[in-house]
């Protein structure tokens, strides 16, 4: 079962690359920020899934809509003049190792517990 | 056991699409990589056609050289030639006066040096402190009037057909492309040429008021000049 997502990575990234499609390099940034956005929601949903609070209508709602708000982000910046998808980056980097982070000590807590149990 | 599930579907959904965004993004970068290569390759082909022209205007300067001499043996055969003979003694006199005039032989003499530079724009009026062709050709015009007797910018000659015209940044003269800083020398009487430049409220004034940089003229007592190397029926269009 915790193999699914990472199947379903290696499968996407498989079609990503077989599959003729190529976006113009105009676009290129939003994409950028889209996976970045993706990214963060993926760890997410995976720190949520371990801390037991995981919701699907959230996750779901949250991976389309991060994405798609952080490319209009970084598009409505490139018209203003400001580097708005640096406040993209910088929010969305964060968050992600704020994920990180909690997803490792939840994963040390646990593995402690499972070899802490024989001994008592 | 549909919690678990729901979790794993939406975490499957969202890596696959993660994966697809990433692969397309991998592939963006690797096409832009590609790019930077045939870049580089173009860069060669910018290296053999800069060669080339090195190669084109060696050749170029040769061939003047080779000019400038067998002009000199034309001189020096016809000068033979008149020999004795007074009359046409006197002829070739008057055709190598001609010839200098018409800037066709090389020349030495004393003269004026004037150097024309752009100006730095203070208030953004660029414009105004630029060396403009017209510029250059006032000058020259001056030089002419005050009887200069062949004059030159930044060693080409200037004869009666010298196109004198900007081109964007540049200004052609005889069609080879300067830039500045300009240097036009006269041949003439040096006190003559000195004061016509140097009249009260002259061209030099009038440069120096719009902010061109204009240095002062200097007397000189032996310039070389080049002859006029181009077509001389149709210098003033620039045979390129």
């Amino acid at each position: 079962m915790i193999w699914l997502p990472v199947l379903g990575l290696i499968l996407g990234a498989a079609i990503g690359l077989v599959a003729n499609v190529s976006i113009p390099v105009a676009y290129s940034s939003y994409l950028s920020i889209a996976i970045l956005a993706a990214l963060d929601t993926v760890f997410g949903g995976i720190r949520a899934t371990l801390e037991k609070s995981f919701d699907s209508t959230v996750f779901l709602s949250g991976f389309i809509v991060n994405t798609l708000l952080a490319a209009l982000l970084a598009f409505l910046g490139e018209q203003l003049g400001v580097d708005l998808y640096l406040a993209a980056v910088v929010a969305f980097g964060v968050r992600l190792f704020q994920n990180l982070a909690v997803i490792r000590r939840i994963a040390f807590r646990r593995w402690k517990e499972r070899s802490g149990k024989p001994m008592g | 056991m549909t919690g678990r599930a729901q979790w794993a579907v939406s975490l499957t959904l969202a890596s696959l699409v993660l994966g697809f965004m990433m692969a397309l993004q991998y592939r963006q970068t690797q096409t832009g990589r590609l790019d930077a290569i045939s870049v580089h390759a173009y860069g060669t082909e910018e290296k053999r056609l800069q060669n080339e022209l090195a190669a084109l205007k060696e050749a170029n300067a040769r061939a003047e050289q080779q000019l400038a001499r067998l002009t000199a043996q034309l001189a020096a055969y016809e000068k033979e030639m008149a020999g004795s003979n007074s009359q046409l003694a006197r002829l070739q006199q008057r055709l190598q006066q001609e010839r200098i005039l018409a800037g066709l032989t090389p020349v030495e003499g004393p003269g004026v040096s004037v150097v024309l530079m752009d100006g730095i724009a203070v208030n953004s009026d660029t414009e105004q402190v630029l060396t403009h062709d017209w510029d250059v050709r006032s000058v020259i015009n001056e030089l002419f009037t005050a009887g200069a007797e062949a004059v030159s910018i930044n060693g080409y000659r200037v004869v009666a057909t010298s196109g004198i015209f900007c081109t964007g940044p540049v200004v052609r003269i005889n069609g080879h492309r300067i830039g500045a800083p300009f240097t036009i020398e006269a041949i003439g009487d040096p006190h003559t040429l000195k004061s016509a430049l140097e009249i009260q409220g002259g061209i030099l004034d009038a440069l120096r008021a719009r902010g061109v940089n204009v240095s002062a003229p200097t007397m000189e007592d032996d310039i070389k000049m080049p002859a006029f190397t181009g077509n001389a029926t149709a210098g003033a269009v620039g045979a390129d």
